[in-house]
Formats: structure tokens, C-alpha cells, sequence
């Protein structure tokens, strides 16, 4: 039965269980709880083998744990599909619009009033390094990957945009492939979109950024930290699928501004760089002059526009939380359409009013810092201490630019494995999308689940696990792509 | 092909072959003391340790080399603490510190280092049995087996090294990682022969069978050999075969064309420098006047390693120079600087 | 006043180098002050410049050399025509700096930045300085000014790039650079927008201004702008109490210092630099242009009427 006050994915409120996800359920009604955790031990034992693992910063034993993916998919069918991929696709066009203007256009956003200008000024991620540099078709967020919840009414909010680095593509296609090869008859009859041209799709949007000088067939490389990184694993995932060279820092030498990999045969040019490194290390010239992750005299190649950095340097102006609440209004003024997916309601906490109402009422809100991914810095005024509330009461007053308040929202709940049987947990959805010529959104995305009864964090880094995510065909067949 | 990578292919071969020989000379050095006094056993140690003498090890290492850690007469018969250890606790060290540069741990560690960053770029089999190996080495009884039963121990290790031997050639393709892998371990191994040679020279000459036997043995080359020159072995016929087979595969003239090949097909043109450095080193062992050589052998050898040590460092100039890594500096010139 | 400016740096190394990469920001500003006549970069070993402008409006030349190298030498040449700036009213009532437009306008001036951090007895010092003048943010601005050139005493090499300012006030000594930050600082904390500028400054001391002869031989110079409602920027320069004018050749402004450095850079190798820099300015027209005379304080200068009449009065 769904949980009082929360959407239920599977199960409407009389407790009958969705049309969409009937195939599903009744095929997991029929297994015994010894069946399901051999199933488990057989995932676990896979991906050990294949070192599908995550790391978790901070933690003292054990930084390097396998993934924890539950057996129980979400399943999305075709209609709401295309309902979210128009709303993507609006929303991303938008923001890319947005950082364009920002960056290389006239600022109109702000001469026309829609963001006030200290909203860019006073964001971390506005990088002032990167004010007229252009970038090819203005394809800003080539990857992004949009947080999106269901409300109590089953209405999808989006709850963060991730336009710098956004990390978990590659879990969804391993999610895919193990549960292709974990429960084979699950598939049966259900027409669910494939995701596993995720590398075909990704290298084409980058090769559609190349600089227009570099000729028909344009090197693109995957640029990492190293093998320390967290992320490592999909860095170098992503490189194999591409079938591009996975390249650290040190491999690349900038020579009068063109961009060129170390080779043995000697200086190869490079021409697009997806890079999974911050915009602080990119490059010591102009960033952090410590950096020797990064490429000295980089930027220079990318405003001489001999090479494209992808996704842009300087995106953490649009996925500021404080320039979040303004993308609803950035749509409108850009695209002169309404938003179809709405944010969650959000409050500024350097608007005095608006401030002083939250403060107010700080033990019902969630406040998050602006700048912040993956969880950190945010406090849940429900479930958080009076100690908790008091520091941040602190922090919010100390720099009120830092902070946004959000109205509680109850993540929808979804069946998950709880060691003896499925139970509901709360649930969110990262979909990725791509900006290359055209948008594409990824059919379905990362369905992140928070393990703990009653827990609403679905971050990986704080106990939270994922779910594959099956978006159904279109009902007719020959409109399907 | 990643300059960055090639190198680490390229030192992955060498720490391979490293820890190969360093298990051989253990092994038959530890099996000619047995009969001897400790006196002479600690001497045949100390002579040991001067053979494995590593050269400057690869970039960035700042490990006390096995050279600092053991050679001077005496010292290497001792333990940190300044007291004289044994034979059998001498020979632990040289296969089982992990901060002697050269010993056997030691060397796998820095292999499976390098191996690990192109993991997707090796077979997932190789990288397998690397670690499977560095576990084995890392087992807390390790050590205890390797003082209590040498010979086992130091058996299992040579078949280890078998083992990545066989998976390297029977699963990895023939591109350029592959031939950057087998360069170092070629040069590597030459190295360790003309060493051998050096050490090994003076204590043969006009001596025992026993002296040739060790020799041979510690390149694992005394049953070839024995086929070969069916005459009972001389110092200067021991040296002959070991520069200068055509046959045996630790043979310096061996080593050298297999290195020479390799770096033929990894050039993408012309005649770089390391190739016609290593091309003059082979043809001045093809067309030796052996006789001549025997009067100053020492003198050869000295310079022959120079000429595979010079090789070897002209392959990184030429291949991987580009990735050599320098610290970054920020200059700030500021108003008003004096 | 014409001006022809040479800045010149020379890296000398004790092995070769590679790899390096540079930014040069030594083009003097064509705003309504100064006009720039010419401007011409040289590099030696040669590389190819790329040019812009950078988000503070100052141009910068950005240059690589790949190859080994054991010298780098960097020359800027520049013609400029200076002018006085315009007078300032004092009838600026502190409430203005509240102005709802103002502010967004002039958010990033107002924040404490790396170089510019205050402390509480930094702010307290400031409100101090600043109280009588309720309606005049100009004399609060050069009160701060006076405040900065008093409480520092000019001495070259105590200081580094970077130290705070609460310790570089506990040494008491400083450069121009020095005395920039701590009046943009204290600005800032009693909420006067204010920014850091480099630039050269025509005369034979920094540190009193005075002139002798047509030609000088200098290092760049740092000096300050506030933010005065409805006016626009007011320039100060606190190490040598000079109101800013026609001696002064601005090259940009920014936050602080790390917005504008003359030039920038990194290299590969395990050399060390030796350095030398020079910047040597020669009057053009040194007959018919008398250098802006020295204040008793900054509020003098700025008060005083510098108008055709009074400098053609100088020349009598």
C-alpha cells in the first residue's frame, strides 16, 4: 500500500496497481524472497567483477563501494515520456540561451530587468574568464542532467539543474545491461527504449561543437583528473564507448594557441575536449595557479576558438540555485512559452522579506546552499535538530546569497527491496540531456532511491541507491523512435 | 598511441623483467652458499647485491636504491639496526622489502602501478594476473615462507613471472603498447647481463666449475649452455655465450636485436636516435673480435651497459619526452616589486 | 600630457624551460581621461599573440612558447594622452550608496576579495574616519585615502603579493599595491564601492610623486577608484596622497590586484628566474604640461579647481 501523502509510481490511492506496471509487478509477485536475494547476490558479484563502484568522500572505511542498484524498475509510459522530454528540451533550451546571452551576448536578460545583475555577479560560478568566448551552435550544456521529483499530486517539479559536470550516465547503461542480463522475462512484451546508444549520441554532439576551422573529422577526447577521481570509472567508460582517448591533464601542451595531445609519434591536435574536471583546474593561467590537473594556456586556445571545451566554462552561473528560481521566468522571456514542468517553490533568502519569512518557518523548509551538488549543505527543517536549525539560521544570516529555502516536497515512493520484501521508498529522476545540433534527452535517466524507511536524501554518497528506468514505447509502434 | 602511456608500458616491462632476474640471482646465489662458510656465503651475497645495483630508477622515485641499501662489504649483511644478519635474512630483503628498490615486491608494485593506468587498454586477463601476483606478495606470510623454504618461494615466483609472460604474449595484441612492453624488458634484461658479467667475471676466471655454474645459473642459462658448448666451460666461453648468442634469449646480442626490431616497426620514420644507437651497439657485438675482447673484458662490459643505458634513455627521449611532468611555477609581477 | 611609455620584463633562467604560458596586461586604457596614441607588444624568444579584452575592459595579450628556453623578454610600448579627470561635487549624501540601482550595479566592489579582506577593526577604523560626513561621500572616499597613506610607510620588498592586509597593517610598510587594497578595502566596508587600479605613474619617486627631469625610470603602479552616486568613479592614490590625474596612465581596474596583474604566467621545468623589470616613461611635451602639484591631503587635491585658468596661472 502507498504511503499516506505521497504519490505512489506503482499503485494508485485505492491500492490498485497501475496500469503501466502491472507486467512488472505481476512478474515479481511470482518470486519467492530466496529468489530475489539470489538475483541481488548475483548483481553484487557482477559488478564487483567489472568494478562498477562509486566513492564516497569523508568516509572513513571503505570509500570504494559497488553500486547499489534495486532489482525494482520505474517504469515511465510513452505520454509522460513525451510530456518531460518537451519539458527538457524547453528547459534546456532556455538555460543555453541563458549562458549564452550571459557570456557572449548583450545580457539582455538583465538590461531587461528578468535577473537582477548581481544575481550573475554574486554567483560563484560565473566565471569572468569565460565573459566573450563563443561557443559553437551556443551548445553551453552539452550534457546536463536535470533533477526532477513528483510532488504529492504526482505533478514532476524540477528540483536542480546540473549544467557543469553532471555525473551518472554510465550507471544508467550499466543499470541497463545488468538488468537485461539479471531478468531477461521482466522485458517481456514491454517495448522499453533503449539507452545503450548513449556514446553514439554523445561523441555526435560533440563532434557537432567542434571549432568551424577543424575540418570534417574533428579529434574529441575525454580529459579526466586521474584515476583518483570518483568519477574515474565513468570518465573512462565514457571514452570507450565513444572509442575517443581517455587524456589527464598533463597529456595535452597548448602551442600557440591550438591544443595538441602527447603522443608517441609526437603533438597530435585535439579539437574537442568533454572534459570532467572543474572550471577552477582547467587551467592554471587563469584558475587556480596550483591546478596540475589542468592544461596551461587552455583558455587562450578556447577564446582563439581553435578548440571547444564542452560542457562551457562558466555553467555554474545557470545552475545556481538563486538563478534557478528565475528559470521558469528565463523561459518565458527567451522562448516566450510556459514552463511545462514547474520548480518546486522556492524562496531567496537575500530578499529581506522573503528571508524573514523562512527564517520564520525554517523547522517546515529545506534550505540548500546555492553552489553546492550531491546532497552537501542541506538541511531538511523537519527532521533536523534545533542545533542543526541554529547553525544554519547562522550561516543564512551570515551570507544570505549563499542560501535558497524550498516548500518541502514529497518524493514519490516506489517498491524497493528491503532485505525480506518490497517496500516503498521515496524516489527522484536524473535525465540526461544532450545539446549538440539538436536536443536529445536520454529516455528515462538515473532513478535514484532513498534506501532508509522514510528518508527523502537519494544521493549515492549518502546511502541512497539507484533503479532502472524504463520509459515504454510509443503505444504505435511506427511513431516510436 | 599516449606518450604517457607507452611510458608506463614501457616501465612496466622493465619492473617485470626486474623482479624476473632479481628471484633468478637470488635463487642461485642462495643455492651455491649452501655448502660454504658464512664467511664466504655473506661475501657471494655482497657480490650479489652489487650486480642487482639498479640505476636511477624511473622518474619521481625517491626510494633508497638496492645500491645505498646493500652493497659496501659488510653492510648488507646487516639489518637496519646495524647487526649483522644472515644469509637466508639478506636474501629475504633482496625479494621481500617493499622499499628496496628492485626487490621482487617492490617491482610488481611499480608494474601493477603502471599497468593500472591503461587498464582499459590491457587485457582485463593480464591485469588479473598482475594482481593476483602483487596479492601473493602481500600476504602476510610471505616474508615467513620466503626465510623458512627460499627455494619454494623463490620457485613460485619465477612461475608467476611465467605466467605474465605466457598472458602477455598469448593475449595482448601485437600494437604499439605491446611492443613498448617488451622494449623495456629487452633492455632491461641486457642490462642485467652485462652486470652479471661484470660481477661475475673476476671470481671466474681460473676458477671452479662451481663459479660457471652460478653464473649461468642466475640467467637461468646452464642447461642451454651445456647444449651449446659441449667443451667444460671456461670464463671467457661463459662470457662469449652470454654476449654473444644468437640463441639464448638473455644474451645481450639477443636482447639487443629483439630491442632494435621494435623500435624499427614504433618509429614512424626515419632512423630515430635510439634506433641507430642500439643498431651500432649490435653490429659491434656481431662483428667482435671475441680474443681481443677477453684481453679487457671488464673495459667492454663497462661500456656496453653505458651503450644500453644510453639506448634506453634515448627511447624516452624519443617517445615519451613530451610527458615528462614539471612542476608549474606562477610568475606575478606586481606594482612596486623591487 | 603626452606621454611614451616602455615596460619591459626579462626573465633570465639557470636551466631551460618550456611550456609556458603568459598574460600581459600592460595597455593603457582608452577611457575619458586618456587616449591611447599606440600601443606594440614584443616577445623575444618570438610567439604569437592573441589579443582581447578582458571582462574588466582591459586588454590583454596572451602569448606561448613551447620550446626550450633559457631568457624570455617581454616589451610594451605605448603613447598616451593624458588629461585631468573632471571635478567631483561633494553634495553626495551617504543614503545614495543605498540605492536599490546602485548597489546591483556595483555588487562585486562592494565584497571583501582575497587581497581586500577586512576585519572587524579595519571596519571599525573606517566608520570612524567616515562618520562626520554624512552628506559627502567624496570626503569620506579621500578620507580613507588619507587614512591608508598614514598608516603604511612606503618600503619596498616587506610586502608579497597576496599577504592580507590585516597583517601587512600589523608591519606597518608597503607598496603602492599595499596601500590600494587597504583603501579599497576599508571603502568597501562602509559600503562605498571601490576598486583596485593598475597603472604607471609618471614621476621619479612612487612614493612622493615629484618629477625630475623628462624621463623616469619606474616600476607599474596601483592605485584606487570609489564609486561616487551619480557621479562615476573617483580616483585616488594613497601612496603618494596625488589626486589622479594627468601623471597617471591607468591600464584597468578590477576587484584587486589578482584582476589585473601586469603579467602572469606559467612555465614547465625545474629552472628558477632571475627577473628584471623596468618601465621608463619620457614626457613628450614637457614645455607646455606642469605635473599635477602635491596635496596636503587627498580631500585637498580633489577639491581643488583644476580648470584651464588655474593651470595657465601655473605656467606664469
Amino acid at each position: 500500500m502507498p504511503i499516506p501523502g505521497f504519490f505512489d509510481e506503482a499503485v494508485d490511492e485505492r491500492g490498485r496497481t497501475r496500469e503501466h506496471y502491472r507486467p512488472v509487478q505481476e512478474w515479481f509477485d511470482r518470486l519467492t524472497p530466496a529468489q530475489v536475494s539470489a538475483l541481488e547476490e548475483q548483481r553484487n558479484e557482477s559488478f564487483r567483477r567489472q568494478g562498477i563502484t562509486f566513492t564516497v568522500y569523508g568516509s572513513e572505511e571503505g570509500t570504494e563501494r559497488t553500486w547499489p542498484l534495486d532489482l525494482f524498475p520505474r517504469i515511465i509510459d510513452a505520454g509522460e515520456w513525451a510530456m518531460l522530454e518537451r519539458g527538457l528540451t524547453q528547459r534546456i533550451t532556455a538555460l543555453n540561451r541563458f549562458l549564452d546571452d550571459i557570456y557572449t551576448g548583450e545580457q539582455a536578460a538583465v538590461a531587461d530587468g528578468i535577473v537582477p545583475r548581481r544575481l550573475v555577479t554574486s554567483s560563484s560560478g560565473f566565471e569572468r574568464e569565460a565573459v566573450n568566448v563563443s561557443v559553437p551552435l551556443g551548445a553551453r550544456c552539452l550534457v546536463a542532467g536535470i533533477d526532477l521529483v513528483r510532488d504529492s499530486d504526482g505533478a514532476y517539479r524540477v528540483l536542480e539543474d546540473n549544467l557543469r559536470n553532471p555525473s551518472g550516465i554510465s550507471y544508467v547503461i550499466e543499470n541497463r545491461a545488468a538488468m537485461t542480463k539479471l531478468l531477461p522475462a521482466a522485458f517481456a512484451d514491454l517495448a522499453v527504449r533503449s539507452v545503450d546508444h548513449y556514446g553514439r549520441s554523445l561523441l555526435r554532439a560533440l563532434r557537432a561543437v567542434a571549432p568551424p576551422a577543424c575540418g570534417d573529422d574533428p579529434t574529441v577526447v575525454v580529459l579526466t583528473p586521474g584515476i583518483f577521481n570518483s568519477a574515474y570509472f565513468e570518465h573512462a567508460f565514457l571514452a570507450r564507448s565513444m572509442g575517443v582517448e581517455l587524456v589527464e591533464g598533463r597529456d595535452l601542451v597548448v602551442d600557440d594557441h591550438v591544443v595538441a595531445m602527447r603522443t608517441t609519434k609526437g603533438l597530435e591536435r585535439v579539437d574537442v575536449i568533454y572534459r570532467r574536471i572543474d572550471d577552477h583546474f582547467l587551467d592554471p593561467v587563469v584558475f587556480n595557479p596550483h591546478s596540475t590537473l589542468g592544461v596551461p594556456g587552455l583558455m587562450a586556445a578556447t577564446r582563439a576558438g581553435t578548440v571547444t571545451i564542452a560542457n562551457s566554462v562558466g555553467n555554474g552561473v545557470g545552475d545556481d540555485k538563486a538563478v534557478y528560481a528565475y528559470v521558469p521566468e528565463l523561459i518565458r522571456f527567451y522562448l516566450g512559452e510556459a514552463p511545462i514542468i514547474p520548480n518546486a517553490d522556492t524562496y531567496l533568502l537575500w530578499e529581506p522579506d522573503q528571508r524573514a519569512e523562512v527564517l520564520e518557518r525554517l523547522d517546515e523548509l529545506v534550505v540548500k546552499p546555492v553552489a553546492e551538488s550531491g546532497g552537501y549543505g542541506i538541511v531538511i527543517g523537519p527532521k533536523a535538530t534545533d542545533a542543526e536549525l541554529a547553525e544554519v539560521r547562522n550561516k543564512i544570516e551570515a551570507d544570505p546569497r549563499n542560501w535558497i529555502a524550498q516548500e518541502v516536497v514529497g518524493l514519490s515512493t516506489l517498491p524497493a527491496w528491503t532485505g525480506d520484501c518490497f517496500s516503498p521508498r521515496h524516489i527522484d529522476l536524473r535525465p540526461f540531456v544532450l545539446c549538440g545540433e539538436q536536443v536529445e534527452v536520454i529516455p528515462g535517466g538515473l532513478t535514484r532511491v532513498a534506501l532508509r524507511e522514510g528518508s527523502l536524501i537519494v544521493n549515492s554518497s549518502q546511502g541512497g541507491g539507484s533503479k532502472d528506468t524504463w520509459v515504454l514505447g510509443h503505444p504505435d509502434p511506427a511513431a516510436a523512435s | 598511441m599516449l606518450a604517457r602511456h607507452a611510458e608506463d608500458m614501457f616501465w612496466a616491462g622493465r619492473y617485470l623483467e626486474r623482479a624476473e632476474d632479481t628471484a633468478r640471482m637470488v635463487r642461485a646465489t642462495l643455492l651455491s652458499t649452501v655448502a660454504e662458510s658464512p664467511t664466504q656465503a655473506m661475501r657471494r651475497m655482497g657480490n650479489l647485491a652489487r650486480t642487482l645495483r639498479l640505476e636511477a630508477p624511473a622518474p619521481g622515485e625517491d626510494v633508497q636504491t638496492m645500491a645505498e641499501h646493500l652493497t659496501s662489504a659488510p653492510p648488507m649483511l646487516r639489518s637496519p639496526a646495524g647487526l649483522v644478519i644472515d644469509v637466508q635474512a639478506a636474501a629475504t630483503r633482496l625479494v621481500c622489502s617493499p622499499a628496496v628498490a628492485g626487490s621482487v615486491v617492490f617491482c610488481i608494485g611499480r608494474a601493477r602501478e603502471n599497468f593500472r593506468s591503461l587498464r582499459d587498454q590491457i587485457p582485463s586477463e593480464l591485469w588479473e594476473e598482475i594482481n593476483r601476483f602483487h596479492l601473493q606478495l602481500h600476504h602476510a606470510d610471505f616474508p615467513d615462507a620466503m626465510e623458512q623454504d627460499p627455494f619454494r618461494t623463490l620457485d613460485s615466483i619465477r612461475v608467476s613471472c611465467q605466467t605474465l609472460n605466457g598472458v602477455l604474449s598469448t593475449s595482448m595484441a601485437r600494437g604499439e603498447a605491446y611492443r613498448f612492453l617488451v622494449l623495456g624488458q629487452n633492455l632491461e634484461r641486457a642490462l642485467m647481463t652485462c652486470r652479471l658479467l661484470q660481477a661475475r667475471y673476476l671470481e671466474m676466471d681460473g676458477s671452479s666449475y662451481d663459479e660457471m655454474a652460478l653464473t649461468l645459473r642466475s640467467v637461468s642459462a646452464l642447461e642451454a649452455y651445456q647444449r651449446a658448448m659441449h667443451s667444460s666451460p671456461l670464463a671467457s666461453d661463459v662470457a662469449r655465450f652470454l654476449l654473444l648468442s644468437e640463441a639464448f634469449p638473455r644474451s645481450v646480442l639477443f636482447c639487443l636485436q629483439l630491442s632494435e626490431s621494435h623500435v624499427g616497426s614504433l618509429a614512424a620514420n626515419g632512423q630515430p636516435a635510439p634506433l641507430r644507437r642500439l643498431g651500432q651497439l649490435r653490429s659491434g657485438l656481431e662483428f667482435a673480435d671475441f680474443d681481443e675482447m677477453t684481453a679487457n673484458l671488464p673495459d667492454h662490459l663497462r661500456a656496453l651497459e653505458a651503450g644500453v643505458r644510453d639506448a634506453a634513455e634515448m627511447v624516452g627521449d624519443h617517445f615519451f619526452r613530451n610527458a615528462e611532468v614539471f612542476t608549474l611555477h606562477s610568475q606575478a609581477i606586481g606594482p612596486g616589486a623591487p | 600630457m603626452r606621454l611614451d611609455i616602455s615596460y619591459r620584463t626579462k626573465f633570465v633562467f639557470d636551466s631551460p624551460v618550456r611550456e609556458s604560458q603568459n598574460e600581459l596586461r600592460a595597455c593603457p586604457a582608452s577611457d575619458g581621461r586618456q587616449r591611447l596614441l599606440g600601443y606594440r607588444v614584443s616577445v623575444e624568444p618570438s610567439a604569437r599573440m592573441l589579443s582581447f579584452t578582458d571582462y574588466w575592459g582591459t586588454r590583454v595579450d596572451q602569448f606561448g612558447i613551447t620550446d626550450a628556453h633559457v631568457a624570455l623578454e617581454v616589451t610594451a610600448e605605448a603613447s598616451v594622452e593624458t588629461q585631468d579627470p573632471p571635478t567631483f561635487s561633494r553634495q553626495v549624501p551617504k543614503g545614495s550608496l543605498a540605492d536599490p540601482g546602485f548597489l546591483d550595479r556595483h555588487e562585486e566592489y562592494l565584497k571583501p576579495t582575497r587581497h581586500t579582506r577586512w576585519d572587524e577593526a579595519i571596519a571599525k577604523q573606517a566608520r570612524s574616519l567616515t562618520e562626520a560626513d554624512a552628506d559627502d561621500v567624496v570626503g569620506a572616499a579621500a578620507h580613507i585615502g588619507d587614512h591608508a597613506a598614514e598608516r603604511l610607510s612606503y618600503q619596498p620588498g616587506t610586502t608579497d603579493i597576496g599577504q592580507p592586509i590585516t597583517e601587512i597593517l600589523a608591519n606597518g610598510t608597503g607598496v603602492c599595491q599595499d596601500y590600494a587594497h587597504l583603501a579599497v578595502a576599508m571603502c568597501r566596508s562602509v559600503g562605498i564601492p571601490a576598486r583596485y587600479v593598475s597603472g604607471y605613474l609618471f614621476s621619479s619617486s612612487d612614493r612622493t610623486g615629484s618629477i625630475e627631469g623628462d624621463i623616469v625610470r619606474v616600476q607599474t603602479h596601483a592605485w584606487v577608484e570609489a564609486a561616487i552616486p551619480g557621479q562615476g568613479w573617483l580616483a585616488l592614490d594613497p601612496t603618494n596622497r596625488l589626486a589622479v590625474g594627468r601623471q597617471h596612465v591607468k591600464i584597468g581596474h578590477g576587484r584587486d590586484y589578482g584582476d589585473v596583474p601586469p603579467l602572469r604566467g606559467v612555465y614547465s621545468g625545474p629552472g628558477t628566474p632571475k627577473l628584471e623589470a623596468a618601465v621608463e616613461i619620457r614626457r613628450m611635451d614637457p614645455a607646455r604640461q606642469p605635473p599635477t602639484p602635491m596635496r596636503p591631503s587627498l580631500l585637498a587635491a580633489v577639491r581643488a579647481p583644476r580648470t584651464r585658468d588655474q593651470q595657465q596661472q601655473q605656467q606664469q
